[in-house]
């Protein structure tokens, strides 16, 4: 083990004591079994026996989805974050119906109107839960790279919501500014109450991913840190109003438009870095865990081997975080061995952490 | 009165407006960050690419110029690109237009609902800068950060419009939960109104070129260009629903444009679904009969971001005629207000039904789907069929937006085949058949 790690993915970060990188202890059990399985090759360049790929098993692209399909009802529940997301979302939607009820009943169009906004903020939660439950069917003919990129979405939309409710609350907020009303309706605070509490609910079991800037390492990191974001906003914004109506019962005057406004860039901050990465994601960036520097010095590699005239169309994207897809184009001598050529790209690129690879040799 | 009309048109045009402008213009933030990376490597790595497809005997991305790694401006691409920004760019000064004269009059008529129906344009034009700005940006040159392009914000730059719409009909429904009294005959001019700009739009907008009287040939590749292969049978409803709009929109509009007439003129038989089919058929057939069988689907594809922005105007108008009845019902009996809100809440639903088959081509695309045209199956028995082939792995085929579809599979030929051989073999055989020009194939030996 006494290799010099010359070329680690991680630059050396994890394990180094940097805690931007850790991960809290009921989540670090699953990460560690996932690092443990994931093969992490250790630097092979020099190794002199190349042995090729093991390919993957080749998709059984006759199969039935019948398997998959058939225990879709009883993996709703499967993991613990899928069981507190589905907690938590009975909690709301339970709410926001008494909420609808109490509101029809009396007569209160602002009590059906939260109700409404809190109906859509579950439905965007349970799109969240089904891309978790659906991320597990494995690979089909009509979904070659499986469904994990559901998760992808499912962090996508949720970002996009977030945004939205940053700019409806600075609509809101200029809204009372001009209309310089000051009447606060009472009715409305017991309901933040609620829904602060049942949001802080919800931070706290995602409250490893109560962060903005967040490194993502496998798919279901998105989507995590997408809820943790949304009950956070929404814990941020009840948070918001309540302190509006008691700044206004002490007399501060404009506290509306205060909190409001404040409220309304804090999620516009939190969301951004999300939703960059998310929409990096679904526009096919490079894989973001490979420095550009690297990629190069492969090409540089490839093309200096013994074998190859040149390399071309090097073309590289991740799926999800984690998972990266690559495209080549060799062009190889007269005479030249293009399977030990396939070999050696492929361990090139292994290291790289890259091992989704098609590489198109063509003899010159 | 007045600072009820200026609140109302304030708080629904800043929440659409800056929803979609702002959305737009952080997209481009989000991308400018990877599309203006400029490292110092990139000289390196272009050399490569430009010395190679210049080589002779390339087989990556043979034909005409590669897609992706260099936009040439007099490709088929950008030709079709500039004209759908010209249709919108005009669509949009149309909007503008028609949004002032609506609020010059809602103001001095001091009237709500006038306003509220200029917000609502106001909604339109948001809807068209997503596209415009999708358009523009899915031209831009590929980075080493982004090697396939930037055609995937054509993608995004849709699911946007679709989200607005949804949003609108949510949005619709809330606010006439809130309103007061409703005067039925304004409501029905005001909408009545609305509904002639929107249909001026929908037939600039969907005005293929070349295609004079066929206005209806759209509703057609709407519903066709991607299903061609799989029947017709799951477009029924959203084409029953176009027939229906444009038997309404006859009886309502009076004749504002030929394309309508010919609509009419070619669905007489009322809402049969399939006698509606066989003059579409051979409405697409007499235009395209010089393109061959596949083929011609693929070119009767509309964009889709000039699409996602014709559905737009087309919700509108949904929503106009559920407004317009209301508004009818209600000016002649006005003791039935309720039907005001249940008529919203039926076309608001209609509205979203004639934007599910467009989500659930964005949602197929963005999860890196085989696209719907083309038969995996079909295709690798077909590569495993020829000679020299004993197996093919990990064939994925993916689209990179709508019309561009690349393929990557392993393929592992007997010991003495020739490796040469077999990948033209291959790469002919997937080019001729389902015409896939992005294809990488990995020979292995057994």
């Amino acid at each position: 083990m006494g290799e010099p790690k010359a070329w680690n993915p991680n630059y050396g970060v994890v394990g180094s004591g940097d805690r931007r990188l850790a991960y809290s202890r009921q989540f670090s059990l699953s990460s560690a079994s996932a690092a443990a399985s994931s093969p992490r090759p250790g630097l092979a360049r020099s190794d002199s026996s190349i042995s090729m790929p093991v390919p993957y098993s080749p998709f059984p692209l006759h199969a039935a989805a019948a398997p998959a399909n058939a225990d879709f009802r009883f993996r709703w529940l499967a993991t613990r974050p899928m069981r507190r997301l589905a907690l938590l979302l009975a909690l709301n939607a339970a709410y926001s119906a008494v909420e609808l009820a109490v509101g029809l009943l009396t007569g209160r169009v602002g009590l059906v109107s939260d109700a409404f906004h809190l109906t859509f903020g579950c439905g965007l939660l349970s799109f969240s839960l089904f891309a978790m439950a659906a991320s597990r069917t494995k690979p089909d003919s009509l979904y070659t790279y499986g469904y994990k990129r559901l998760e992808v979405l499912a962090a996508f939309t949720n970002a996009l919501f977030l945004l939205f409710l940053s700019f409806s609350l600075a609509v809101e907020a200029l809204h009372s500014f001009m209309q310089d009303e000051s009447e606060h309706k009472h009715y409305l605070i017991v309901s933040a109450v609620t829904n602060l509490f049942v949001n802080l609910l919800g931070v706290w079991f995602f409250r490893s991913y109560a962060r903005v800037n967040i490194v993502y390492r496998k798919a279901e990191d998105m989507n995590h840190h997408s809820i943790c974001l949304h009950v956070l906003a929404d814990s941020v914004r009840s948070a918001g109003l309540i302190l509006a109506s008691w700044l206004l019962s002490l007399g501060v005057e404009n506290a509306e438009v205060l909190c409001l406004g404040i409220v309304s860039v804090a999620v516009f901050m939190l969301v951004l870095p999300l939703f960059k990465a998310t929409g990096n994601i679904l526009l096919q960036i490079a894989p973001g865990n490979v420095a550009p520097s690297a990629f190069i010095k492969c090409g540089r590699q490839i093309t200096a081997y013994e074998d190859v005239s040149e390399l071309s169309q090097g073309r590289f994207w991740e799926l999800v975080p984690g998972h990266a897809v690559g495209c080549l184009s060799v062009q190889v001598k007269n005479g030249g061995d293009d399977q030990s050529v396939l070999k050696y790209v492929h361990g090139l690129y292994e290291d790289l952490g890259i091992q989704d690879l098609t590489i198109q040799t063509e003899g010159s | 009165m007045q600072g009820d009309c200026m609140d109302v048109l304030l708080q629904f045009s800043l929440n659409e407006w800056h929803y979609g402008v702002s959305i737009a213009s952080f997209l481009t933030l989000v991308l400018m960050d990877s599309h203006n990376h400029s490292p110092p490597h990139v000289p390196e790595v272009t050399l490569d690419i430009s010395s190679a497809s210049g080589a002779a005997g390339i087989k990556a991305c043979r034909g005409a110029a590669c897609d992706f790694s260099d936009t040439s401006n007099t490709s088929k691409d950008a030709k079709e690109r500039s004209a759908s920004m010209r249709k919108l760019l005009i669509a949009v000064i149309l909007c503008v237009i028609f949004m002032a004269v609506e609020v010059v009059g809602g103001i001095k008529a001091n009237s709500l609902a006038i306003l509220t129906d200029a917000a609502h344009l106001l909604s339109d034009v948001a809807a068209f800068a997503i596209s415009l700005f999708s358009l523009w940006a899915a031209g831009w040159e590929a980075t080493p950060q982004q090697s396939y392009g930037f055609f995937r914000i054509e993608i995004l730059g849709a699911l946007l419009s679709i989200q607005l719409i949804w949003l609108l009909a949510g949005i619709l429904v809330r606010l006439l939960n809130e309103s007061g009294e409703v005067q039925g005959s304004l409501m029905f001019a005001v909408s009545a109104f609305g509904l002639f700009v929107n249909i001026i739009m929908a037939v600039l907008l969907g005005h293929d070129h070349g295609h004079g009287g066929h206005g209806h040939s759209h509703g057609h590749d709407h519903g066709h260009s991607h299903d061609h292969d799989h029947g017709h049978s799951e477009d029924d409803h959203p084409h029953h629903e176009d027939h229906e709009q444009g038997h309404v929109r006859h009886e309502h509009s009076h004749g504002t444009s030929i394309t309508i007439t010919t609509h009419e003129h070619s669905h007489s038989s009322s809402g049969l679904h399939h006698d509606a089919e066989e003059p579409l058929l051979k409405h697409d057939g007499d235009c395209e009969s010089t393109q061959p069988g596949a083929k011609a689907a693929k070119k009767a594809n509309r964009n889709i971001n000039v699409h996602s922005a014709y559905l737009h105007v087309i919700g509108d108008s949904i929503q106009s005629i559920g407004v317009m009845i209301g508004g009818g019902l209600i000016w002649y009996k006005p003791e039935w207000k309720i039907i005001d809100l249940i008529c919203t809440l039926i076309f608001s639903v209609i509205v979203l039904f004639t934007t599910v088959k467009m989500i659930r081509n964005i949602l197929e695309v963005l999860m890196e789907s085989t696209p719907r045209e083309i038969d995996a199956t079909r295709l690798e028995s077909g590569l495993r069929e020829m000679e020299g082939v004993i197996a093919v792995h990990e064939l994925h085929i993916w689209a990179i937006t709508v019309g561009k579809v690349l393929l990557a599979c392993h393929v592992t030929i007997t010991q003495d085949a020739d490796a040469d051989q077999m990948l033209d073999k291959v790469i002919g055989y997937i080019k001729a058949e389902y015409n896939i020009s992005h294809v990488t194939i990995q020979i292995e030996r057994e």
